[in-house]
């Protein structure tokens, strides 16, 4: 599903974040992204959604040469079939939380049933927020719900950067949980970037951008 | 856009007036000032549609300014003018009736012209018949003397005989001989009914003014009009005040635009999150124009809509002091609708822009 081959990133100045990285999630498997701050985690994931250009290197997904799209084509695609999961709960502040949810609707065009939204937050135990302003949930409870948005439409790709940085134990557990379910029950590739091993053992696999540490097996 | 989406999109335009009504009152003073160019447009053109409706086109109007003529004079003019069709002579005079500036116009054919004096004595109150623009109170205490009146707008003009003539549609005499000391001609009418002469024919006029420079009045200033002429000369009296009020506006409207564009600009560097996760989200340049361009039409069109609500503030000033009476409340015009639209383009198109140009990187970097 994610299939990356001798990609590489360099930036002006002789900087070179990663060189000759390959790697494949295939469907219904989940990656943990493993690295310590600076070691490309972000840079990795903004190339797999689109938004930079790797220096050299192919990055197919869900069978599409992805990195010799255009950028408009990889906007298409990247709204259709890549949901993004950020590290800080971003929700449009004016929005309900029903309409967050729908956000990408209005972009991919795709049909987001009320049934799926009831159930997704029901499953997510957010029973009756729908009408609700983000600013009355908390944090966890936010960052839920922008799972529920990055799910919404089906994606067959799932990229989350470092999506349990801001919450308590129980609700970064819970959203690991939630990511691994909807990659195996709907044969999705999940990439995760996480800071946490503990969690990142949950993952089928684990990606180390920089040198694996030697407690990490602990 | 979904209903409700474009529902938020209301409520966050009206979130962001609340929190920049001063910037926003701006552009709501230009659109208020604008709907008042646009009344006072109707309100000429009512003037001009009434004054078409009692004059026809071959009709001609003479009048002279300059210095009061006499009996004899009077008489002279209308047996020249009498050449050229039937004459209808108009005295104006004004006087004090109650406090009140009265205007009188005491109107009939030539015969019964010449049995009036220089005094104004009134003729026979069954042929002859006059206008007042008095207050109604004014009007129902004449009543009282069981003679009707015609009571019409405000008509201080230039030529007010002629305006209170053309909006009246019956004529009836104001007795004015309750203070014959106050009476003073300044102006005499005549007004050629009926003309057999085609009123653009520039030597039939000519032939006017000849008969009458013949007659050695020593009026210093004769004027020859047709009815369009005189249409035009209100049209002019007008047009002073309507480009100041244009100018007014646009300034205002241009203020307005300068702010708005500067809240926007603002909004787009305080939603950078919001733009980054809608553009991540597959919006593409184009859909953020649209969406700028759908918030500052909702604020453009708010504006106007509380301008509309401020207008009968500014339509009573202005009929208490102008001349042009205009209505309480207008509706904005196709012209109006449009300058707004055009408003909300101006100010969306380079803050949209510029949102388009936003990176979503930047929240993964985050």
């Amino acid at each position: 599903m994610i299939q990356v081959s001798h990609l590489k990133k360099s930036y002006p100045g002789h900087l070179t974040v990663f060189d000759q990285l390959s790697f494949s999630v295939p469907a219904g498997q989940t990656l943990a992204l493993c690295g310590a701050s600076g070691s490309g985690k972000s840079t990795l994931l903004a190339m797999l959604c689109g938004l930079d250009i790797p220096s050299s290197g192919e990055i197919v997904l869900n069978n599409t040469h992805f990195s010799q799209l255009s950028t408009h084509k990889k906007i298409q695609f990247r709204s259709k079939n890549i949901g993004v999961i950020f590290q800080q709960a971003i929700l449009i502040p004016h929005l309900s939380i029903i309409e967050n949810i729908r956000l990408p609707q209005l972009y991919s065009h795709c049909d987001i049933s009320d049934e799926w939204i009831g159930q997704s937050l029901k499953n997510m135990q957010l029973d009756g927020i729908q009408n609700r302003m983000p600013h009355e949930l908390s944090i966890g409870q936010q960052q839920r719900v922008c799972v529920i948005r990055a799910l919404s439409t089906s994606p067959k790709i799932v990229l989350a950067d470092e999506p349990t940085g801001a919450l308590d134990p129980p609700n970064a557990n819970y959203i690991f949980d939630m990511l691994t379910t909807y990659a195996k029950i709907n044969d999705a590739a999940v990439m995760i970037a996480t800071h946490d091993w503990i969690l990142a053992k949950k993952c089928s696999n684990t990606l180390w951008l920089d040198k694996e540490p030697a407690d990490a097996d602990k | 856009m979904q209903i409700s989406n474009l529902l938020s999109v209301v409520h966050f335009s009206a979130v962001q007036w609340k929190k920049n009504w001063l910037s926003l009152l701006t552009l709501t003073i230009g659109f208020a000032v604008l709907l008042l160019v646009q009344a006072l447009n109707q309100g000429v053109q009512h003037r001009y549609e009434a004054a078409l409706e009692g004059l026809q086109p071959n009709q001609i109007w003479v009048s002279a300014y300059g210095k009061p003529i006499t009996e004899i004079e009077r008489r002279a003019i209308s047996q020249q003018l009498s050449k050229f069709g039937e004459v209808f002579p108009l005295h104006t005079s004004f006087s004090l009736l109650d406090n009140v500036r009265a205007i009188y116009w005491v109107y009939g054919s030539a015969r019964p012209l010449q049995a009036i004096t220089s005094d104004v004595i009134p003729p026979q109150l069954d042929r002859n018949i006059a206008l007042s623009n008095m207050s109604e109170n004014s009007t129902s205490e004449l009543s009282n003397e069981n003679r009707s009146y015609q009571v019409i707008p405000s008509v201080t003009h230039l030529n007010p005989a002629f305006l209170a003539f053309i909006h009246a549609k019956e004529i009836i005499w104001v007795p004015t001989d309750q203070h014959p000391s106050e009476h003073r001609l300044s102006a005499q009418h005549f007004m050629i009914l009926n003309a057999p002469l085609r009123t653009d024919n520039q030597n039939n006029i000519d032939q006017i003014k000849r008969a009458l420079a013949s007659l050695n009045l020593d009026s210093k200033v004769w004027h020859v009009n047709t009815p369009n002429e005189l249409l035009k000369m209100q049209q002019l009296n007008i047009k002073g005040m309507l480009i100041f009020f244009m100018t007014l506006s646009f300034v205002a409207i241009f203020a307005g635009v300068i702010n708005f564009i500067h809240l926007l600009l603002l909004n787009v560097r305080q939603r950078h999150t919001e733009i980054a996760l809608r553009i991540m989200l597959g919006a593409r340049s184009f859909d953020l124009m649209v969406q700028f361009f759908i918030e500052a039409i909702v604020v453009t069109y708010v504006c106007l809509f509380l301008s509309c609500i401020v207008f009968p503030i500014i339509a009573v000033i202005m009929n208490y002091y102008g001349t042009i009476q205009i209505s309480y409340w207008i509706l904005p015009s196709l012209s109006t609708l449009f300058i707004c639209y055009v408003v909300a383009v101006i100010c969306s198109i380079y803050p949209g822009y510029l949102a388009g140009l936003t990176s979503p990187k930047d929240l993964l970097i985050s």
